[in-house]
């Protein structure tokens, strides 16, 4: 199956290529201690790899930003830096595309007793035309999800720059409350250890048709985080559908980037976008579960040797989701093809 | 007392007033929403004057919630605003 799905990528880009040239319009607008940068990015045809360096380079790794290999994903992408982390937006689904951060030890122990009053709110260096609005998501049933979440933010200011709804995406309440919120505190705890990690952080929209709020905001399918850790210089990526689930996959970068489009970590070579790192088991911030081996979250890809105690019947569903969700993702790709 | 604790935070909350205010006590996000107010994360209340200063700040906003539930004329249950599907901009 696998195999196949390299087939139809390598089809893929034989039969797009591709070009990117990147003007960058650098407006830097005051702010107490967050600036603008609002590049303007556009594709035109032809060929070519363009590693364009980010006006905050401290958030990426060498301070490349994303590349994006799908020119309809960078259509009108405003690249947003904020006091902590740095997001590529996009007008067409009104969401970031992804919201990066690089963690340390010392960022993460300034982070805990900040500010008790934040407020949700509109990015105003966004057009009016471009921003979600805070009524796009009243009554909708949808959380304001997080991409690079408040309780990462190591300053008062970068705490409250977290809350622009140009770090927000629709996210289904259960998740973001239990898998999604679990996903962020392993992250957080493996960054504490480690001391620095690099974190992206995005929604991926998989599929024909998809749902939008108010008819402005589109709703991910599905949500990554990745993980960098550049002791290694190595990465790998959760995975998991924007519904409410237990469920999350561990990716490899080569394979986020043939299911979103964009390529999240352009330094690393294509072996070391092949290669996959461990991920920790999500920990429920303070739940029971985390003083647990078993943290009650189940990671559907294989990981040999270490699901033993899985029973048969529960590794028979899970590699079934997997089929249905890979055999899903091929029809997808088969489609952009035509 | 509970009105004075309400007071002391640094915007008065207004429940369902608006769909941006978050007031953290403990661990615990108190979120406003139009149509709800969402009470997430967890909050240890202690046998101590910390314990004592949380519980009064959390029963503070959760008074003005129920107050401002029982001026109102309730349906039985909220209704959701339904997504629209659109075609993949993306694809």
């Amino acid at each position: 199956m696998v195999q196949r799905i390299h087939f139809v990528i390598k089809h893929l880009r034989f039969c797009k290529s591709w070009a990117r040239f990147t003007v960058v319009i650098l407006s830097l607008v005051g702010g107490l201690s967050s600036s603008l940068a609002v590049d303007l990015a556009w594709d035109l045809g032809g060929k070519a790899r363009d590693e364009t360096r980010s006006a905050c380079p401290e958030f990426y790794v060498q301070g490349l930003q994303p590349r994006i290999l799908n020119p309809k994903l960078s259509q009108n992408i405003r690249l947003l830096c904020f006091s902590s982390f740095a997001v590529g937006y996009s007008p067409v689904s009104r969401t970031p595309l992804w919201s990066a951060e690089h963690l340390s030890r010392e960022s993460l122990s300034r982070a805990r007793g900040l500010k008790r009053v934040n407020a949700f709110h509109e990015e105003e260096r966004l057009a009016m035309d471009e921003r979600s609005f805070l009524t796009d998501y009243a009554r909708s049933g949808f959380d304001r999800g997080h991409m690079s979440p408040s309780a990462d933010q190591p300053t008062e200011q970068a705490q409250q720059d977290s809350f622009s709804l140009a770090n927000m995406v629709p996210q289904n309440p259960n998740n973001n409350r239990n898998l999604w919120e679990g996903i962020e505190s392993a992250t957080r705890t493996w960054a504490k250890s480690t001391g620095d990690l690099y974190i992206i952080t995005g929604p991926l929209f998989i599929g024909s048709s998809i749902e939008q709020l108010h008819e402005r905001v589109m709703v991910p399918t599905h949500l990554f985080k990745i993980i960098y850790d550049p002791t290694r210089n190595a990465a790998a990526a959760y995975l998991v559908l924007n519904k409410d689930t237990d469920e999350y996959s561990v990716i490899s970068l080569e394979e986020l980037s043939k299911i979103s489009g964009i390529d999240f970590l352009p330094m690393l070579n294509s072996t070391e976008q092949h290669a996959k790192i461990d991920l920790p088991s999500p920990t429920p911030h303070n739940s029971r579960s985390q003083t647990n081996a078993n943290s009650g979250f189940s990671q559907q890809s294989e990981r040999k040797g270490q699901d033993t105690r899985a029973s048969t019947t529960q590794q028979e569903r899970q590699t079934s989701s997997e089929f249905r969700q890979v055999e899903h993702l091929l029809k997808e790709i088969a489609r952009m093809i035509n | 007392m509970t009105q004075n604790r309400a007071k002391d935070n640094e915007i008065s909350f207004l429940p369902f007033g608006n769909e941006s205010q978050v007031i953290t006590v403990g661990s615990l996000q108190v979120e406003n929403r139009l149509d709800r107010v969402s009470l997430t994360g967890n909050l240890d209340i202690t046998k101590d004057k910390l314990g004592l200063e949380k519980a009064l700040e959390l029963m503070g906003l959760l008074d003005g919630v129920v107050q401002s539930l029982q001026r109102e004329d309730l349906s039985e249950t909220i209704r959701y605003e339904p997504t629209s599907p659109i075609k993949n901009p993306f694809n």
